[in-house]
Order: structure tokens, then sequence, then C-alpha cells
């Protein structure tokens, strides 16, 4: 052989318009395959995933159904746990209430017990008043004493027994101009009490 | 180990056939698949749809591999011109300057037209000169045609060469092609034939000649009710006839005569044309291709015109390359009609 072949001219006819044409139909081609590929890549591990989740299912759907009837049971225990839950918040408040209220009777005990033929309790009255956060219980008590120091020693025995966290009196005249006669006296007290528990139904 | 390639299929199509061939060259070219699938009788060189789906299965159940395919330049859509255009390097649109020129030889419908060129060696120091420019121009309606129709089938061609290169690429394969000689081939195709001169392994010049084997085909039919396989095995011979005062072979001498006369007169034109431009170069070989290259009486009727040797060109039994047992005699009788299908695969695979 004399002559190597790659060494003769080879014109080419194909037009260059298809050369360039297949050309950008190669490069999307690698794009489009290039995005497959990520595409791919990305959603393999879903479908896996997936596959895993399905080839699971029949013990995960047991589980699934034990724990929606568990679920469904402990919701229906919960309206009469709330009823309950509602009575004992009942019963507390009323506790509560019970507890912050003023004992009455040994507020009257000790009144009684402080009076003597010196010292009579005429009226008592007693009325609640809600200021804000507390209660306020306002006590009129009207007494008729043999003499103003008796009043006042009625008064400050009452201050001194510390059930009320205000005292006063308000008013002390003689029932008559006789000089003897019983002195009526008004003393005003306050006991300031806490407020009863605020609950929930 | 080194790595196996596979050159492009190599498809030569007239009016009578397809011919293919796909070569190994990994080292020397080595044909590894051969097919010949007779057409239609379709007057149009682009296939229709039923003989591409033929031409795709014989492909594939020959052996074939790979969907590239390089085809020639189809002669009915092109011209030769030789134009004489500034140096390769000086700079000038070659390319442009050329489809100008060959515009204006209005050879054409068409001005739409693709170029494809070729030179002789460039010369050192660089020539300031103008320098003569093998070209040939083809319009490109029908060559988007034909690409269309490859594609349709799944073919791609990833060249169009003119089979002036496409056969001087298969005649460099024998070792009586020395470099700076005038040669000729002689190319007998199926309607017309082409005397093509090359200069070592340049081509040069390409005339063609309006006569090829169809007509020595009706000439058989309608003159001597030859039955067509006997015509078959006429252009389809294994080997030289080794019997030539039989019968038939008298008949073909008297057939064949004035259409060889016609071949070796216009060879003759074309070899004393460039002979004149080239006139320090001496004289080598025609190399016969195609149809009748196998026939005694076609080396005959060279020699006596020209004085100058001829020598069957045949793409599997030439110089390096070699032939696998696969490929059967039958196939490497047909080998000189595969020049052209050979030099398309050897250049696409350059």
């Amino acid at each position: 052989m004399n002559h190597n072949p790659k060494h003769i001219p080879s014109p080419n006819l194909l037009p260059q318009s298809r050369v360039t044409a297949r050309r950008k139909n190669q490069v999307l081609r690698k794009w489009t395959f290039t995005t497959i590929a990520m595409v791919l890549v990305i959603a393999l591990p879903s479908v896996m995933l997936s596959i895993q989740f399905r080839s699971s299912k029949p013990a995960d759907s047991d589980h699934i159904t034990q724990f929606v009837t568990d679920l469904k049971q402990l919701q229906d225990a919960i309206p009469p746990l709330q009823r309950e839950l509602a009575q004992l918040q009942i019963a507390s408040q009323s506790q509560l209430r019970a507890q912050s209220r003023i004992k009455w009777t040994t507020l009257l005990s000790h009144l009684a017990s402080f009076t003597d033929e010196n010292v009579q309790i005429h009226s008592f009255d007693a009325s609640i008043e809600s200021s804000g956060p507390l209660q306020q219980i306002q006590i009129s008590i009207q007494t008729h004493t043999k003499s103003l120091s008796k009043a006042r020693e009625f008064l400050v025995i009452l201050e001194n027994t510390g059930l009320f966290d205000e005292i006063s009196m308000i008013e002390s005249r003689r029932q008559s101009s006789a000089k003897n006669s019983p002195i009526n006296s008004t003393i005003r007290a306050r006991i300031i009490a806490q407020p009863a528990v605020e609950t929930t139904p | 180990m080194r790595t196996k390639t596979i050159s492009p299929i190599g498809l030569d199509l007239d009016y009578n056939e397809f011919r293919a061939i796909q070569f190994d060259t990994s080292a020397s070219p080595e044909p590894i698949a051969v097919a010949t699938i007779p057409r239609t009788g379709r007057r149009q060189i682009t296939p229709s749809s039923d003989e591409l789906t033929k031409l795709t299965q014989t492909l594939y159940q020959r052996g074939f591999v790979g969907d590239q395919v390089a085809l020639a330049v189809p002669k009915e859509y092109s011209s030769f011109h030789i134009l004489d255009l500034p140096p390769e390097g000086s700079g000038a649109p070659i390319n442009h300057l050329a489809l100008l020129e060959a515009q204006r030889a209005g050879t054409h419908k068409t001005e739409d037209l693709q170029i494809g060129y070729w030179t002789q060696r460039p010369k050192d120091p660089p020539s300031k000169f103008p320098s003569p420019y093998y070209t040939i121009a083809c319009e490109t309606e029908p060559l988007d045609q034909l690409i269309d129709t490859f594609e349709s089938a799944c073919l791609t061609p990833i060249s169009i060469e003119p089979i002036e290169t496409a056969l001087a690429r298969a005649a460099t394969m024998h070792e009586e092609f020395i470099e700076d000689a005038i040669h000729s081939i002689i190319e007998i195709g199926w309607d017309h034939s082409w005397a093509i001169i090359t200069l070592g392994s340049i081509p040069v010049y390409t005339r063609r000649i309006d006569c090829g084997a169809t007509r020595i085909r009706r000439q058989l039919i309608d003159d001597h009710a030859m039955p067509v396989h006997a015509i078959n095995n006429l252009l389809n011979p294994p080997s030289p006839s080794q019997n030539p005062d039989s019968k038939v072979d008298r008949i073909i001498a008297t057939i064949l005569t004035p259409m060889l006369t016609q071949i070796v007169d216009q060879l003759d034109i074309a070899l004393t044309y460039v002979s004149q431009q080239h006139r320090f170069a001496p004289f080598g070989v025609v190399l016969r291709s195609g149809y009748f290259s196998n026939l005694n009486q076609t080396a005959h009727a060279i020699a006596q015109r020209t004085g100058m040797p001829s020598i069957r060109l045949s793409a599997m039994q030439s110089g390096e390359l070699q032939v696998r047992s696969s490929i059967s005699p039958f196939e490497l009788a047909l080998s000189p009609r595969l020049n052209i299908a050979a030099g398309l695969a050897l250049g696409a695979a350059a």
C-alpha cells in the first residue's frame, strides 16, 4: 500500500444546519438525561421509603389499628373524666369557699363572752361587699353600756381579739338626758376576707 | 488489550441496489460485514419506506453494527468544478467563493447548494498564486430529503462524500497505486459510469459517461430473451470467465463492446486532458471498479485504447485489507461494486 487512506481528502457535504441541529439535540439529550438522573437521585430515597413502608404494611397496620382503638377508648373516657373533674372542681371550690368563710359561730361566741351586765349587744348586722379581689365584711354592732368607759373597754376588747381588720366606734350617746342613763354605741368593724378560689368547671 | 473501533456503515446506492460495507478499523481496516440489497426498480435515488425497511432488516441480519451511515453525494444533483481560488492559508473565504463560482456556473436549477472541495497537497512554502480547487456542488433540497429518509429509518448519515474521493481512498489500498502518477478509475455504474483521474491519490478530474449496466441488462432481455437469473449471474460473476468461447460470452462480448468503446473513449479524453495539465507526471494504472470489472473484455478494451495496464479494484482483496472467513466467495466477487461504499466508510471513520 502506498498511501494511508486517512490522507485522502474527505469533503463532507452534510449541510451545516444539520450538524448544528444534531449538536443542539445532543446537548438537549444530555441535559434531559442529567435532569432525569438528578430527579431519580432525589426521588429514589422517597420511593424506597415508600416501598419499605408498603412492604411492612401488615405489622404497622396492626399497630395503627390498635393505636386507633386505644385512642378511641381514651377519647371515650375523656367526657366522664371531664364531668368528674367538674364535680371535683365544684366541690373544691365549695370547700375553699367554706374554708374562707367567716367563722361566725366563733365570732358570735366571742362577742357573747365579752358581754355582761355592763355591756349588752343590742343588734348585730353584717354585710358582705366584694371589692376587687377581696371580700369585705362590714359589721355593725349596737351596744348598750352603762357608761361610756364600758363602751370603750368593749371596743378595746374587740380590737384585741384580732378578729377584725378595722374597728372603730362611730357613735356613742346616752339614751336619755338622765345622768345615769345607758350609753348606746355603734361600733363598726370590717373583716377583709380572701376570695374564694376560682376554678373552672 | 486494544479497543475495537468500528467504522460507520458505508452505503452506496443506485437505482439497482444498495451496497453496504463496514470495517473494523482498530488496526488495518478489516471488512466485518458486507451486503448488497436489490431495489424495487424505483427511479429515485431516495429509498422508499419499503426499501428502507428491507435495508435495515438486512443490515441487522448481516451483522452490521450501529446506526451511523456514510453516504455518497447523489450524482443526479451534483456537479464537478475546477476553480482557481486563493491558496489555502491566505485567509480568503474559500467556501463562500467556491459557492459563488458554482452558482455562477448555472449548472443547477437552484442556488441553494452545498459545497465540498479539496486541493492538491499544500506546497512548501505556500504558494501566493491561485491554486486549483476541485469542487463538488450539490443541491441542498435532495440532500435534505435523503437525510430525512434515512433518519426516519433510525439511520444517521454522518457524512455525504463525493464518489471521487471515496474511490480514490479505496484505490490507495492497491500496491500499484504509486504517488505522483496519473491514475484512472473506471467506475461502471448502473445508469452511468465515471472516469475519475487522480494525480497520486488526489482526484483532479471526473467525467460522467452516459452508459451503465442497465443498458446491457435491457439488451439481454429485449434482444436475446436471456432469463433474469442468467443476467444476474452475468452481472455477478464469481471470477473472470474461463471459457471466452462460450455462446453466452460471445453474446456478452457483442453487447458489451459498444458500451466499453464508449467508456474507454471518454476515459482517453479525460486522460489526455489531465496529462496536458500535468505534463511531467508519469502514467500509472487504470483501476476497474463496478459492474463488469471482473471481465477480461473490459481489461482488454482499456489496454487497447489507453495502452495502460488495468487492475480490478476490490475493496476487500487488495493491499492491507484482510478478509474474514465470514465473508463468502460470492461477496468477494461483488467487492468491485463495493469500492465506493468502502471508501465512504473508511473516509467517515478517519
